[in-house]
């Protein structure tokens, strides 16, 4: 009699242990598996991350000069009494005068394919010079080489005077120049 | 008589068949049991222990990088400063390419007074004069045959007369050019 209680004291005691003991913890274990799983790609993820980072560091290293050269073509502040100095030197240098104020400019945000940039802002100015078309082609050979990109947005030659030196036979004579340029800043 | 109820009560009290056989189980799956939930506790022990490392290596590894932060800027700052010049870059316009294929298309007799360029429209507008109505047909059809003109159409014609007599034909072209003549090559900088 008495095994007969002591096996079906067993026999609960296993059924009960087992379903509201043991059960519970193997998906407590389980549970803690995936999510020890989960911690362990953010650890990979984590150490992928820095080493990406540490890459990005050494090559902006390496390509220090060409950042120099991207950086002062668009720089922090619009600094247009530079760029004006520069264009007035150019002007000088190339025997072409100013037959208008010089130095007058906007700054707006910078409008690419009709939607604003949302870093980059536009500076548009002006110029109106006089000189010889030999020299106002190298004129513009000259700004489009300088590290600060410049922008050419309309042109207008003209020349009242006579031939205005376009073509290879026509002789050079002096030529009116409006143009309306930008630069770039953030 | 006496003998008879004792062995009655003798049968009564014995085990079924197989009660062994099923008590000896029920231990051993007790013991399962009790050995599982032991083994189960180290498990989830182990486990317990194994995520506490790792969450102290993640941060560990974020802690190792105090310059984390400035990386991230610099990085992103750089990335737009690429992106920013591509941008412009890309959408700027320049006159140097224009020069040359336009000055090879002028005619020896025609004289160009104006010449308006919108580089964003892609449209030059030319303004002069030629000798007579063949030299303006001449600059005409040498314009046309260039590969840069995608269109071009005149605008205005007409005559200079000196003593009733005509000395020169005045013209305005309308031309629609290939983007590229306001292009910058800058592979050429290299």
């Amino acid at each position: 009699m008495i095994k007969i209680i002591l096996t079906v004291i067993f026999f609960v005691g296993s059924l009960g242990g087992g379903l509201y003991v043991v059960h519970p913890l193997y998906e407590d274990y389980q549970v803690r598996m995936e999510e020890n799983e989960v911690l362990k790609e953010e650890l990979e993820n984590i150490r992928v991350y820095i080493a990406e980072l540490r890459e990005i560091e050494r090559k902006i290293e390496e390509h220090e000069e060409e950042f120099e050269f991207i950086a002062s073509a668009l720089p922090e502040d619009h600094d247009a009494p530079t760029l004006f100095l520069y264009l007035q030197n150019q002007m000088d240098a190339h025997n072409l005068t100013s037959t208008s104020d010089f130095g007058d400019f906007s700054v707006d945000p910078y409008v690419i394919e009709e939607s604003e940039h949302e870093r980059v802002k536009e500076v548009s100015f002006s110029l109106a010079l006089e000189g010889d078309y030999e020299n106002i082609k190298n004129f513009f050979g000259e700004i489009e080489q300088v590290a600060r990109v410049m922008s050419i947005e309309g042109v207008n030659f003209s020349s009242s005077e006579g031939p205005a030196g376009f073509g290879e036979e026509t002789p050079a004579g002096a030529v009116g120049l409006n143009v309306e340029m930008s630069a770039f800043s953030y | 008589m006496a003998i008879e109820v004792s062995q009655q009560k003798k049968k009564k009290v014995k085990a079924p068949e197989g009660l062994d056989l099923f008590f000896q189980a029920m231990i051993f799956l007790f013991v399962l049991v009790v050995g599982g939930y032991f083994f189960m506790l180290h498990l989830n022990t182990q486990a317990e222990e194994i995520g506490r490392e790792i969450e102290d290596e993640i941060a560990r590894r974020k802690a190792a990088v105090p310059e984390r932060e400035e990386m991230e800027d610099r990085a992103r700052y750089h990335r737009h400063l690429i992106e920013d010049f591509q941008d412009i870059i890309d959408a700027r316009y320049v006159m140097s390419p224009f020069f040359s294929p336009f000055e090879g298309s002028v005619h020896p007799s025609a004289e160009v007074f104006v010449l308006n360029i919108e580089p964003e429209e892609r449209t030059v507008r030319v303004s002069g004069k030629g000798e007579d109505f063949v030299a303006v047909g001449q600059q005409f059809y040498a314009l046309k045959a260039r590969e840069f003109v995608e269109e071009l159409s005149l605008s205005n014609l007409s005559t200079v007369r000196e003593d009733e007599e005509v000395v020169a034909v005045e013209f305005t072209f309308d031309m629609q050019v290939e983007e590229e003549l306001f292009v910058k090559d800058i592979s050429e900088d290299d």
